[in-house]
């Protein structure tokens, strides 16, 4: 780069690789490379959803929906190329020795902040706001009431407009309160997230980078300019919700925005007709689709609602008996625990036990279950 | 007749104190019900001519626009410019959104859509409970097919006005020859439009064509050329990956700041492009025809094509983007051997071969035999192979002849003489294609003035032009002395950044500086 950027950022990078490695170690070769393009794109499917909480990743679920599917095959090829990871049947990746010395060795910034199943649409919806109302308020402080937004949503836009006109402060003082929260929360992030975070930033004279230029300033890779960025809006989400007072302006772009429920729209009927004391093969007959598919619903229904009920699947005995066996297994395959328990629950149950089993055990874990 | 102090208008609602040559004449004409075509080059305010009207005028003007984001563009200038009652109905929006829209139609001075829109029924229901004083039909040269962008939807504009209540129709283009002129009029049914046809040679820009070998010698001869000379600058490939892989090469040996764009990328990263352009963060930009329509700068200094495009038509829209200002600015065509396949493969690529309109027939008649309707435009299209704009052209040929009415066929194709018909269209298409591709070939190896041959087809008579002619004339690239731009090495780091953005911190406190990087 003409000798401009003294830096080198590229060793601090590899933020993306380090979190697909991490989804791989700990999918532990029980699920495709297509499973954690899922994840990572957020598919809203009951298995996706299942792997999330079964693997505990739900922070990474839907950290990078506009990820492309052959770039994405493009950088599992090049792991495996470098003998990170290798591919049991030629689709299941597991982590090698030399993959988990990477992980290991990993200096980039931390992304500890994600939290993707509760928070990855509100995050999309509260970068629009960030980005819009900072080049709204700095040109409006500098006369400029005819710029052209950088961003097209129109609830975003409608959302500014609300804010501009609740101001408290005058727009001088508003736009002082903005530059030190951002300033101060930036301080405590690595100084590769930083630089991409401000540069994405659009100003009253200023127009942000994209990721491909963002990439040529810093020669990284796009996913990891991509994914640092995305962090750093975690981060400032968590960080204001957390202390309001100190960061009034980025808690007001938090507002309204709140925990997910990650339920399917088609799930969400067959749930409601489980709540009327519907039969499974009565849903099935009503709703006209494959027995299946509802009962994939009701898999999603006891991964997502704290207090939905299987005992009419399931009794809490059996359930117990299923997770003891995963647990003694240390797997989430299905077919290995079906067999362990002499083929006597079939698949729905097992996934529902496992479904419901999660929930009971899983820790608490930083922000991903903020 | 209503009369209108017009110049007071101008200044009240766009804040322009003067009218640009041919505007006034057409909003006085169109304000006294008459129909105007109107020919004016590119980045004369052309727009103008019907957002003033619509301002004034007691009902709704319905602009009827050629492309989305062109669209998207003009609505996002015109609300940024104060201009509030303005939107375009597109296909980006959602169903939820769409309808709340139309809801509210009559609210709206200025309504934009593309004429797909206005054969949707639900569409046209609402706009025909309003009152609409005036119809424009943006880059009109689409009505036609000799125009450069056949659309067979622009077609049906004629039942739409007639609809929608008679109102005063306004054909707006930068380039159309008198043919096309003359077959706008006939396929909108309007013999008696007024004509306003403004000349459009440009004065300010010297013409250039240099032959080279091989891409790579191409490249090497804009990096030289712009290492020298270093003015915004634009760049037209006729592929997205050209436009990339130069973008790269430029980047690495040259000091400016060159990126690329082109439709493939996403909403967001376009607009930013386009804006850093726009505010002088960029100097050079690589870019297909996506980039350009609405792209309103106005220190382009140097348009270089980097292959041919496949008619004069588009060449003189894309050099019209330069000089906005009225400062010199040139044109250079970089030509090799092989570039003529490119523009022959979109030619094949846009019409069907017979053998295909065979099949298509054939796939009707088993339908037709069964009943059946035919399937969506994208699986019919998909499942015969055919490309979005064959199947457009095919589709519209079909329901002309009475063989389809949307998904129903509605007589057996083998009974028409649908298929001479088209063999005959097609073929007459085809070979007005390649006279067009042809053109722009000859005037690359043409020997005389350029700047005469280009516009000969548009204008009787060709202006004295204010700077160096072509290179046919005397002008040599090796002589461009342009102002220099300067360059502000981008150094910053983000705490500067960040204090920039705000318009925080030291800088700030003791003096105001210009835009940066």
């Amino acid at each position: 780069m003409n000798g401009r950027f003294p830096r080198i950022w590229k060793e601090e990078a590899g933020v993306f690789n380090v979190i697909i490695l991490t989804c791989i170690r700990e999918l532990k070769g029980e699920r495709t490379i297509s499973g954690i393009y899922n994840l990572l794109t957020g598919k809203r499917s009951s298995q996706t959803l299942q792997d999330a909480k079964g693997y505990e990743l739900e922070r990474y679920f839907g950290i990078y929906e506009g990820l492309a599917r052959d770039e994405f095959e493009d950088i599992c090829k090049r792991m495996e190329n470098s003998q990170w990871i290798y591919l049991v049947d030629r689709i299941s990746p597991i982590i090698t020795s030399e993959g988990a010395h990477y992980l290991h060795n990993y200096k980039g910034p931390s992304f500890e902040y994600f939290s993707g199943m509760n928070n990855h649409r509100n995050i999309r919806e509260f970068e629009h706001r960030l980005l819009l109302v900072i080049q709204t308020i700095t040109s409006i402080h500098e006369g400029n009431y005819s710029f052209i937004p950088v961003i097209d949503d129109s609830k975003a836009q409608r959302w500014v407009k609300r804010y501009y006109a609740s101001l408290s402060r005058n727009v001088d003082q508003e736009v002082k309160g903005m530059y030190n929260e951002i300033l101060d929360l930036l301080n405590n992030r690595s100084h590769l997230e930083s630089e991409l975070f401000t540069f994405r930033l659009s100003g009253a004279e200023v127009i942000g980078l994209t990721y491909e230029q963002l990439k040529r300033k810093y020669d990284i890779t796009k996913e990891d300019a991509y994914v640092c960025i995305q962090h750093v809006f975690y981060y400032l989400f968590h960080e204001a919700r957390k202390l309001p007072d100190a960061y009034p302006f980025l808690f007001a772009c938090t507002r309204g925005l709140d925990v997910e429920t990650m339920i399917t729209q088609s799930a969400k009927h067959t749930y409601h007709y489980l709540e009327l004391g519907w039969t499974l093969e009565a849903i099935v007959s009503k709703r006209r689709l494959k027995k299946s598919t509802i009962q994939d619903h009701i898999v999603e229904a006891a991964l997502v609602i704290p207090d939905f009920s299987i005992e009419r699947f399931l009794s809490v005995k059996d359930q117990q008996r299923i997770i003891t066996a995963a647990n003694n297994m240390k797997t989430l395959r299905l077919k290995q625990i079906h067999q362990s328990l002499n083929g006597e629950f079939d698949y729905f149950q097992i996934r529902l036990a496992l479904a419901k089993g999660k929930k009971l055990t899983a820790k608490g874990k930083s922000y991903a279950d903020v | 007749m209503q009369t209108y102090n017009l110049s007071f208008q101008l200044e009240k609602h766009f804040g322009f104190s003067q009218f640009r040559e041919g505007q006034r004449p057409i909003i006085e004409s169109i304000l006294s019900g008459q129909d105007v075509l109107g020919i004016l080059p590119t980045g004369t305010g052309k727009s103008l001519c019907y957002q003033l009207p619509a301002k004034i005028q007691s009902g709704t003007t319905i602009v009827v626009s050629p492309l989305i984001s062109l669209m998207i563009d003009q609505v996002k200038q015109l609300k940024a410019s104060g201009y509030k009652s303005v939107v375009a109905l597109n296909s980006f929006m959602d169903r939820a959104e769409r309808r709340k829209m139309l809801e509210h139609l009559d609210q709206y001075d200025l309504i934009y859509m593309s004429p797909e829109f206005l054969q949707n029924d639900w569409i046209m229901q609402h706009l025909t409970k309003l009152s609409i004083s005036l119809f424009v039909i943006d880059e009109a040269h689409c009505i036609s097919q000799w125009g450069h962008e056949f659309r067979t939807d622009y077609l049906k504009l004629h039942q739409t006005i007639s609809k929608l209540g008679e109102p005063t129709v306004l054909a707006l283009s930068a380039t159309a020859t008198p043919e096309v002129q003359t077959d706008i009029m006939d396929k909108l049914k309007r013999p008696r439009m007024e004509k306003h046809i403004y000349p459009m040679d440009k004065q300010n820009v010297s013409f250039a064509v240099e032959h080279y070998a091989t891409p790579d010698h191409k490249i090497d001869r804009m990096i030289k050329l712009l290492s020298d000379q270093a003015v915004p600058t634009m760049v037209y490939f006729s592929s997205r990956q050209w436009a990339e892989k130069a973008a790269y090469l430029l980047q690495v040996k040259l000091k400016q700041r060159v990126a690329f764009y082109h439709g493939g990328m996403d909403q967001m990263d376009r607009m930013l492009v386009q804006q850093q352009f726009m505010n002088d963060q960029l100097d050079v930009i690589c870019c297909t025809s996506a980039f350009g329509m609405g792209v309103d700068k106005s220190n382009i200094r140097l348009v270089i094509h980097f292959h041919p495009p496949s008619q004069l038509e588009s060449f003189i829209q894309e050099v019209g983007r330069a000089g906005r200002d009225g400062n010199p600015c040139v044109s250079l065509v970089l030509y090799g051997p092989k570039d003529h396949y490119l523009p022959q493969m979109l030619i094949e690529s846009e019409l069907p071969q017979m053998d295909l309109v065979q099949n298509v027939l054939r796939y009707l008649h088993t339908l037709w035999k069964n009943n059946t309707l035919i399937p969506s435009n994208e699986e019919f299209a998909e499942q015969l192979e055919l490309s979005e704009s064959q199947w457009n052209f095919l589709r519209f040929q079909l329901e002309e002849h009475g063989v389809l009415k949307e998904r129903t066929i509605l007589v057996d194709p083998n009974e028409t003489f649908i298929e001479r018909n088209l063999e005959d269209l097609i073929d007459k298409r085809w070979k007005y294609k390649q006279e067009k591709l042809t053109e722009m070939l000859q005037w690359i190896h043409h020997n005389a003035c350029r700047r005469k041959r280009l516009y000969e087809s548009f204008q009787a008579d060709i202006r004295e032009p204010s700077v160096p002619c072509c290179d046919s004339c005397g002008f040599r690239m090796d002589s461009l002395s342009f102002e220099q731009n300067e360059f502000q090495a981008d150094m910053d780091n983000w705490k500067e950044r960040l204090a920039i953005i705000f318009r925080q911190g030291a800088r700030y406190e003791t003096k105001k500086t210009g835009r940066g990087y």
